[in-house]
């Protein structure tokens, strides 16, 4: 989902030096922000320097992330200008989004490919089902039952 | 090996992981419960003798 922040100067004068700074909501995964030049992420805050705004002017700035998890996500964006300001109340804003539980019936199903990998094992390769009513449908682990004669790779823990 | 759970970074959509042959010349199963948004998927990898 891409949250689209429009930062505008209602005047009367120019503001310079214009930075956003968004906290993404705990329950999503960042994916992207533009203009990519100027927005950086540090753990969940996305920072972007919007540069100088004349009065009347607007700038946009649109963050992608995924959802993580059924529930509710709160965003959190706020401007800021060594600029002095009259009206501190219209810096900042909170949007809620619902994100509905996969729909899984009828249950999507799991792909999971083996080939040899030419070093004597095989690659696995194991993706998440998605369907109509669960577009999201993620993985969340993998549970390595009682092996016989194998040792696994995986996500840097062997076995 | 068996019984251990890795769990998956949030929002992971493929996961990937390496089996080898223990011991040469015998075949080889790795039973798996694959766990997502819509609950556990069991199924397994393995191969005969000379499958890999």
């Amino acid at each position: 989902m891409t949250y689209t922040l429009t930062v505008a100067n209602g005047g009367p004068g120019a503001a310079s030096s214009v930075t956003l700074a968004d906290t993404l909501p705990p329950s999503a995964s960042f994916s992207s922000a533009a203009p990519s030049g100027t927005c950086s992420r540090t753990g969940g805050t996305v920072s972007c320097s919007v540069g100088a705004l004349a009065s009347g002017a607007s700038s946009t700035v649109t963050i992608v992330v995924t959802p993580t998890a059924a529930g509710t996500m709160i965003n959190t964006a706020s401007v800021a200008s060594p600029t002095p300001d009259g009206n501190l109340a219209n810096n900042s804003v909170s949007r809620s989004t619902t994100v509905n539980p996969p729909n899984c019936s009828p249950r999507p199903s799991v792909t999971v490919s083996a080939v040899p990998n030419g070093a004597g094992g095989l690659q696995v390769t194991i993706a998440a089902g998605t369907s109509a009513g669960a577009p999201g449908n993620r993985l969340q682990s993998i549970q390595i039952g009682a092996a016989t004669n194998a040792l696994v790779d995986i996500g840097g823990k062997r076995g | 090996m068996g019984n251990l759970t890795v769990p998956l970074p949030a929002g992971t959509q493929q996961a990937s992981l390496t089996v080898r042959r223990a011991t040469t010349g015998q075949a080889t199963t790795l039973p798996l419960v694959v766990v997502d948004d819509c609950g556990p998927w069991p199924t397994f990898v393995g191969g005969g003798i000379g499958a890999f």
